[in-house]
């Protein structure tokens, strides 16, 4: 019966064992999760045993964009959206989900006369409370104006 | 003289409020809401990107103008506050048509003083935070794009189809077929993957094709079939040489501590120049950190030939050893990505990886696969042990229940014997 009973708890243990082995090596997720909200889309990623990073818009990672840890750090860059995450080591991690905000932002330049994209997304320019539409202009990209109004900037489709 | 001088400062001071640039900033850019019943509160930032004083005043325009309340009509900043939240409440939408209904929130910074000295401030600039309410149509109705993405490497292009749900029903099914055409006559077609969609759920449809055709622009032409109803949608593409290659990547007479020469070969491969190739490389060491980030000039490249770029890297404090990287080719509004190893030793530095992105480990087993195979055969074997150990066991017991039988009746059998004998 003492046989037995060496026998049940040494088996015991050693399932004890496996299962906090393989929880050892399950990929762990840090940063970013709980259905954060970013301003910034650079983003950097956190988290432990995985080498590799699948993003994409869709929770079946149809087309996911794979960040190989080998090759580069553990950030990206992304557009304003929804993103499901997750990483693959020896075991797959859960996903994650991550939303990048879009930011509008206008800047003018009263002296040179120029207005500036700011902002995170491209924006449709438009004078006069928006009713003449003027040009698309992308992130960064300077326009330079040739006469006084109301400049409106919204986000492009 | 106190006038004069009054005057002066006045003047420095309009100077100084003419030159500097003025801005605004407001997130998110949208806020795309599910049609549902009943009042909802929303809310949007506004950034004051210059940290300065200023005033904001807000409307709302457009179809749902109507619905949408903002409780502040004109804010204050002062230059501490880099951004503020304000609330807005989108009241019951009842009788909406199906579809997408739009309405404009518009900060617009007011310039200052305008109203102090009777002068008319000529330009002025205004932020828009939309609103986009999505009314399920009746039914099923799903929304369909089309992405193509040329991966010439591999020879391969692949078909992305994102699909969004904007009906009140579940669809089942989703699938569609790709029909490839050349000056209107087809080539091919092929299927894709399927999917099931939830009203409002977002999914995503694939395929690949394997061009075997000549070098040119082709038309994808989808049709999505979603539980019966069909939506056509199409797309033109390239197969084939249409961008740039990395022929070669190296240095000459590298030595650790000297600014290493990295000479890149690159091809067009392309019918039209490249007016403006810049390049970039970064460089990460074994603990994934970046250690050099570095730009090269800027290239013109002649259509179909090679041109040599040329990045400088200061290895002065650089140690031996293998280091990634990664090379970024700017042009025409497009890029290239490609990685490569590095292994940095005194006198030379080898690049690895050309026209391929590395791939992980490779064939080499990593000592986590070792432990994980060795964990695993022992838990086959520990399983199979206790198995037999079980059945073993159980054996046992059924033989000592046996014995015990016999032991029993034979105890009886003597008992009979001896009442027998003792009649």
């Amino acid at each position: 019966m003492n046989k037995t009973k060496t026998i049940i708890v040494v088996q015991l243990i050693f399932i004890i064992g496996v299962v906090a082995f393989i929880y050892g090596f399950a990929p762990r997720l840090y940063y970013p999760t709980g259905n954060i909200v970013l301003e910034d889309g650079n983003v950097d990623f956190s988290f432990k045993n995985a080498q590799i990073i699948l993003i994409d818009d869709n929770q079946k990672f149809v087309s996911p964009l794979e960040i190989n840890l080998e090759n580069s750090g553990a950030n990206a860059t992304l557009e304003p959206g929804t993103y499901y995450w997750k990483a693959v080591g020896i075991l797959e991690s859960s996903v994650k989900e991550l939303t990048v905000e879009s930011r509008v932002g206008l800047e003018i330049n009263q002296e040179k006369l120029t207005l500036r994209n700011i902002g995170n997304v491209p924006l449709n320019l438009t004078l006069e409370n928006g009713s003449e539409g003027i040009v698309i202009l992308d992130v960064g990209v300077e326009y330079l104006i040739n006469k006084s109004g109301d400049y409106r900037g919204e986000q492009y489709e | 003289m106190n006038k004069i001088l009054r005057i002066l400062f006045f003047a420095f001071i309009l100077i100084l409020f003419v030159q500097n640039a003025s801005a605004i900033g407001i997130t998110p850019g949208r806020n795309s809401i599910d049609y549902s019943s009943g009042e909802k509160d929303y809310s949007f930032s506004i950034l004051n990107t210059e940290n300065k004083a200023m005033r904001v005043a807000f409307s709302v325009g457009g179809e749902l103008s109507r619905y949408i309340k903002i409780t502040n009509e004109i804010q204050e900043f002062k230059p501490d506050e880099s951004s503020k939240t304000f609330r807005y409440v989108i009241g019951d939408m009842i009788g909406l048509s199906p579809g997408l209904h739009k309405a404009n929130i518009i900060a617009l910074e007011l310039p200052d003083g305008n109203n102090e000295d009777g002068t008319v401030i000529k330009t002025s600039i205004s932020v828009v935070h939309q609103v986009y309410v999505f009314v399920p149509y009746p039914g099923k109705y799903v929304d369909v794009g089309l992405d193509i993405v040329n991966k010439e490497e591999q020879n391969l292009v692949l078909f992305y189809i994102p699909l969004i749900s904007r009906g009140e029903e579940r669809v089942e099914k989703v699938s569609a077929v790709i029909n490839i055409y050349k000056n209107y006559e087809k080539i091919t077609s092929f299927e894709t993957t399927s999917t099931s969609l939830n009203p409002s759920q977002k999914g995503e449809l694939s395929a690949s094709w394997s061009p075997e055709v000549v070098s040119g622009e082709y038309i994808a032409v989808t049709e999505v079939n979603y539980d019966g109803e069909i939506v056509k949608i199409e797309k033109k593409f390239n197969v084939g040489n249409e961008s740039l290659g990395i022929l070669s990547i190296g240095t000459n007479d590298f030595h650790l501590g000297d600014i290493a020469r990295i000479r890149i070969l690159v091809q067009n491969k392309m019918n039209d120049d490249v007016a403006e190739l810049k390049s970039n490389m970064k460089i990460y060491d074994s603990g994934l950190s970046k250690i050099a980030d570095f730009n090269s000039e800027s290239y013109e490249i002649p259509a179909l030939s090679n041109k040599e770029v040329l990045l400088y890297w200061d290895t002065g404090g650089l140690e031996k050893g293998d280091y990634s990287s990664e090379l970024k080719l700017n042009y025409n509004d497009k890029f290239l990505n490609k990685n490569f190893k590095i292994r940095v030793n005194d006198n030379s530095m080898t690049f690895t990886g050309v026209g391929f992105v590395i791939k992980s480990g490779g064939s080499r087993i990593s000592i986590t696969t070792f432990l994980f195979a060795v964990v695993g055969i022992l838990v086959l074997f520990n399983i199979a042990w206790f198995i037999l150990w079980m059945k073993k066991k159980s054996l046992k017991k059924i033989k000592k229940t046996k014995v015990k039988a016999k032991i029993s009746s034979g105890r009886a059998g003597v008992i009979v014997y001896n009442k027998k004998s003792k009649q």
